[in-house]
């Protein structure tokens, strides 16, 4: 019986880990104007998963808001910065 | 995005969509008024990114444009190709860029300009404030009532929006709007 609440426990612990929301920042290099900033707005505001972009000149940093039990990977976020005609200095989760 | 700008002898209006990477398609229009006389150029047009360096606090870019379309010179239609390259560098604070752009008519006209500019923004304002700018614009267009043309011009930058409004030392207004469509 204890067994299986501490299994229960354990698996609803996960599951509510994975569904949380996750917050990817990522570092842009070429970022200068309100215009660069608009671009990359509407680049990760089009990917499934995203529900907010927000955008820092100051700190050269895209910050994504995924839905909870949204991925989005490393290497799509790169090919995505690229196509806006920037680069990628870094990414954290 | 799409652009319009306004001096009192020429105004230019274009519509551009970015389909590739470094590729934008659109259509343009404009109006000269040279010392020969007026004419306006509808054609379709592309941009090329010819080169893109970042850095941590600035880019540098080329971009090449080229155009093709109908010239109306005293409402006789004839063929024009335009040609504009253009080379900027700018970081949050400074920016600097050179343009040259040339016009040919298949009725043997042409027409050439330069276009130097220099921009400082007094504030280093976040990605959703208003940005202001201050420049200084110098226009060489031989074949022109005032060839050399300098202008101070303020820039407010907002977001996808730009407008620009300025002077000249001889007093003629200079304007251009710019937006990026969300």
């Amino acid at each position: 019986m204890v067994r299986t609440f501490l299994v229960s426990l354990l698996l609803m612990s996960s599951l509510s880990l994975a569904q949380a929301a996750t917050t990817v920042r990522v570092g842009i290099r070429g970022m200068v104007c309100g215009f660069c900033a608009t671009g990359l707005k509407k680049t990760f505001s089009s990917q499934k998963g995203v529900t907010k972009v927000d955008v820092s000149l100051e700190k050269k940093e895209v910050t994504l808001q995924l839905e909870p039990g949204a991925t989005l990977d490393d290497a799509v976020i790169t090919e995505k910065v690229k196509d806006a005609g920037y680069e990628v200095t870094a990414i954290s989760r | 995005m799409g652009m319009a700008q306004a001096q009192p002898w020429a105004a230019t209006l274009s519509v551009d969509h970015t389909f590739f990477r470094r590729l934008s398609v659109g259509l343009q229009y404009q109006w000269l008024r040279r010392t020969t006389g007026e004419l306006d150029f509808v054609a379709a047009e592309f941009n090329v990114l010819v080169f893109r360096h970042n850095a941590d606090d600035w880019q540098a870019n080329v971009f090449a444009t080229g155009a093709l379309g109908a010239v109306f010179e005293a409402r006789r239609p004839t063929l024009g190709v335009l040609g504009v390259i253009e080379a900027d560098a700018e970081s949050r604070r400074l920016l600097v860029l050179a343009s040259g752009r040339y016009l040919q008519t298949s009725s043997g006209q042409r027409d050439w300009q330069l276009l130097a500019r220099a921009g400082f923004a007094p504030v280093l304002a976040e990605a959703d404030q208003l940005n202001p700018w201050v420049l200084l614009q110098y226009q060489y267009m031989p074949g022109f009532a005032s060839p050399h043309v300098v202008s101070p011009v303020v820039r407010l930058l907002y977001q996808g929006f730009l407008v620009e409004a300025g002077v000249s030392l001889r007093g003629d207004f200079f304007f251009n709007v710019a937006a990026e469509v969300p």
